[in-house]
């Protein structure tokens, strides 16, 4: 890799998942994605959607847009490169991707990040995603259905005929299960929760899994901040859309988010923010892509590779420990 | 055959009046129509409402954060429930420590009833006692 590499010789990551797709989407762009710095120039007469104030359009219907009027990529020579803060296992490599930036639509080859081959390139074990996934559906569950038995439907105390002598069938009381209106006897009982809780080291791995699948599938972006020209959620949606993130995408940060994102993702249903707090698996499997900041990478590392080599809790992890803070 | 023609339009106006989903006829003899009813419509269900996009977030905020909250602390719902498993007996008992002295007279009774079965079921029937 040379000292201060320039935009058109970058190297590839080498991950896996890097390799050039082609991609046809249902909605008739004809664009390759391809190697960086090879950029096809049918792009410009197919692709971009925005700062369109002519109203031309191509024989598909696509509006067709002036190159000239497109804001001008800014490169600058310095490309960001990340690298990993926690301490690698020897036998294993770190695992990289583009660090991609949303100031400009086209902005995605701002750098390279390393990430943590045991967070982002463990065991794909789907049994776990799915362990996990049905845990989050069903552990804040509390069901509400709730049937009389025939203790609790009203009246039924008294024998509504003698035992012989009427002809008719014996019976103690008018709300016994063989009658209308009677009680019901296995019927749901009240409120029911189904609370259980996986072990905290399955809970992790399950994250780690989700994350691992998310970068091999293409389908992580690391952004080096959620900096934005515009408010305007339509720019959010175009930008998603161009850069093949999928139909929804989830965004998450530590820091407080800015003004612009906030705003323009507010009006958007299948692109949300979320806090680094609140990822999860059934999220990961839910949203198409991920986008994750530089720092929240770092945060997730640190919290999630601290479980790999901890002692066993001796007592609940919300009491104090001398040890770690 | 004119008249079977106009019942059974008759027939099929009358069902898509009152339902949605259309019936239709099929002539399958000189004056045999069979009503064939469709299956339902599938019903549109938006999978993105902020709900279902939110669903399951801050979940992980034990592991995530630093323990200070347990995701149990999420749940919502009756207070001798949250956070908590049990069977139907175990449940009833629970609801009388939390809630038993505030209950309306007649479910107290009632619940003191479920309470005093479930018990002789469990303890003193069957296989398991």
């Amino acid at each position: 890799m040379a000292a201060e590499p320039t935009r058109g010789s970058v190297p590839q990551p080498r991950t896996p998942g890097s390799r050039p797709i082609l991609l046809l989407q249902s909605h008739k762009l004809f664009f390759r994605r391809t190697r960086l710095g090879q950029r096809l120039s049918c792009a410009c007469v197919l692709g971009w959607p925005f700062l369109c104030s002519s109203g031309q359009r191509n024989a598909l219907g696509h509006r067709l847009i002036d190159y000239q009027e497109k804001p001008p990529l800014v490169i600058s020579s310095a490309p960001v490169l990340r690298g990993c803060h926690l301490a690698i296992p020897s036998h294993r490599t770190a695992v990289q991707a583009w660090v991609e930036s949303l100031r400009h639509y086209d902005d995605r080859h701002v750098g390279l990040a390393d990430l943590h081959p045991d967070v982002f390139a463990v065991m794909p074990r789907v049994d776990i995603l799915h362990t996990v996934a049905v845990w989050q559906r069903n552990y804040k569950r509390i069901s509400y259905a709730k049937v009389k038995t025939r203790a609790e439907v009203r009246g039924g105390g008294k024998k509504p005929w003698a035992q012989k002598g009427s002809g008719r069938a014996r019976h103690g009381s008018i709300r016994s299960p063989l009658w209308r209106g009677g009680g019901i006897i296995h019927g749901p009982r009240g409120p029911t929760s189904y609370y259980y809780m996986l072990p905290m080291k399955v809970r992790v791995l399950g994250l780690k899994v989700a994350l691992t699948a998310k970068l091999m599938q293409d389908n992580l972006h690391v952004v080096d901040g959620l900096d934005m020209p515009t408010f305007d959620p339509q720019y959010l949606a175009d930008l998603a859309q161009y850069r093949r993130w999928g139909q929804s995408v989830l965004i998450v940060d530590v820091n407080k988010m800015p003004e612009n994102i906030t705003k323009a993702a507010a009006s958007l249903k299948t692109i949300t923010l979320v806090p680094a707090l609140g990822l999860n698996v059934y999220s990961l499997l839910k949203y198409e892509t991920l986008v994750l900041t530089l720092d929240t990478l770092a945060f997730l590392e640190e919290k999630l590779l601290w479980h790999d080599s901890r002692y066993t809790a001796l007592y609940p992890f919300h009491l104090p420990y001398s040890d770690f803070p | 055959m004119g008249t079977l023609l106009q019942l059974a339009r008759w027939g099929l106006l009358g069902r898509s009046l009152s339902l949605v989903q259309t019936a239709r006829s099929l002539h399958c003899g000189v004056s045999s129509w069979i009503h064939v009813k469709l299956p339902p419509e599938p019903k549109e269900v938006d999978r993105w409402t902020e709900k279902r996009a939110l669903f399951g977030v801050y979940d992980n905020i034990g592991i995530l954060g630093d323990f200070q909250v347990h995701p149990k602390d999420l749940i919502t719902g009756p207070r001798w429930l949250q956070g908590w498993r049990g069977n139907e007996l175990q449940r009833c008992i629970r609801k009388k420590q939390f809630v038993g002295h505030r209950m309306f007279d007649q479910d107290y009774k009632n619940l003191n009833k479920r309470i005093r079965f479930l018990y002789r079921r469990f303890n003193r029937t069957g296989k398991h006692r």
